[in-house]
């Protein structure tokens, strides 16, 4: 994946829409919140955070993607987990800020 | 929770085998794992075992339950992680899902919704079989990490 220069992650960014499934005692997600905080203020990319053991309808929103998001997490529906609805892809776990920028504005063809 | 002449319960992390008396059986009669049974609280064997409804009987407390993690990382080639607020979040969060949800779920990977399927997210789970194990020595939510040689 070629690096992308800050104009066009913006341009992507301004399209992007990434759900971020977490749980409230997950310290990966409490980890992670600081860079996707800083993701959305820095690259425009926006975050829908849906909370899975306190919100049933979240939760059944996470099992309806268990096909993609299983594979990401090593077998089950880990959190945090990212899900991308345009890529239709999940990335899963604790990730370095880079990592989940680079991921989050991949193209669909990446 | 002590039963008749000090006997208790212990679940195989392995393969969720119960086992009632004194002391954790070395090798799990049902899947022959070394050194996997852990203390476990009445409802939750009754729960696993299909004869206890979730609202029945008593649960470890938050000490209780530290403590039986730690007697579990005893001879192991893994310990407790040292991060105290890591592990004081994981412990609130698998009491909170026994509370609501019965059982001791991880707080980091959420149920199927198939209570069969589901027993494998007891903590502590089988995590040698994860790649974070094999990969960085951390079970999935890091409770449990690979001791340093």
């Amino acid at each position: 994946m070629q690096p992308l220069h800050k104009k066009e992650r913006i341009m992507m960014a301004e399209k992007k829409q990434i759900i971020m499934f977490w749980g409230r005692r997950c310290p990966h997600c409490r980890a992670m919140e600081p860079i996707v905080q800083k993701l959305e203020e820095e690259e425009g990319i926006k975050f829908e955070r849906l909370e899975v053991w306190e919100n049933k309808e979240n939760a059944d929103k996470m099992r309806a993607l268990a096909d993609i998001i299983k594979p990401a997490c090593g077998g089950y529906l880990g959190t945090p987990a990212f899900y991308d609805p345009n890529r239709n892809v999940a990335l899963c776990g604790e990730k370095p800020y880079e990592t989940l920028r680079d991921w989050a504005l991949a193209k669909i063809d990446e | 929770m002590s039963g008749l002449r000090g006997k208790t319960f212990y679940r195989c992390t392995v393969c969720n085998d119960i086992h009632y008396g004194n002391i954790a059986p070395k090798i799990c009669p049902t899947c022959i794992s070394k050194d996997a049974y852990v203390h476990i609280a009445e409802r939750e064997a009754g729960v696993i075992l299909k004869f206890l409804k979730i609202e029945e009987g008593k649960i470890f407390i938050e000490n209780e339950v530290l403590k039986t993690f730690e007697d579990f990382t005893k001879s192991k080639d893994f310990t407790l992680n040292p991060d105290k607020e890591c592990i004081e979040l994981i412990v609130q969060g698998v009491l909170e899902h026994e509370e609501q949800y019965g059982l001791k779920y991880c707080p980091c990977r959420m149920t199927s919704g198939n209570f069969d399927e589901d027993l494998s997210l007891i903590c502590p789970c089988n995590f040698k079989i994860q790649n974070n194990w094999k990969e960085i020595g951390e079970c999935w939510c890091s409770l449990f990490i690979k001791r340093k040689e």
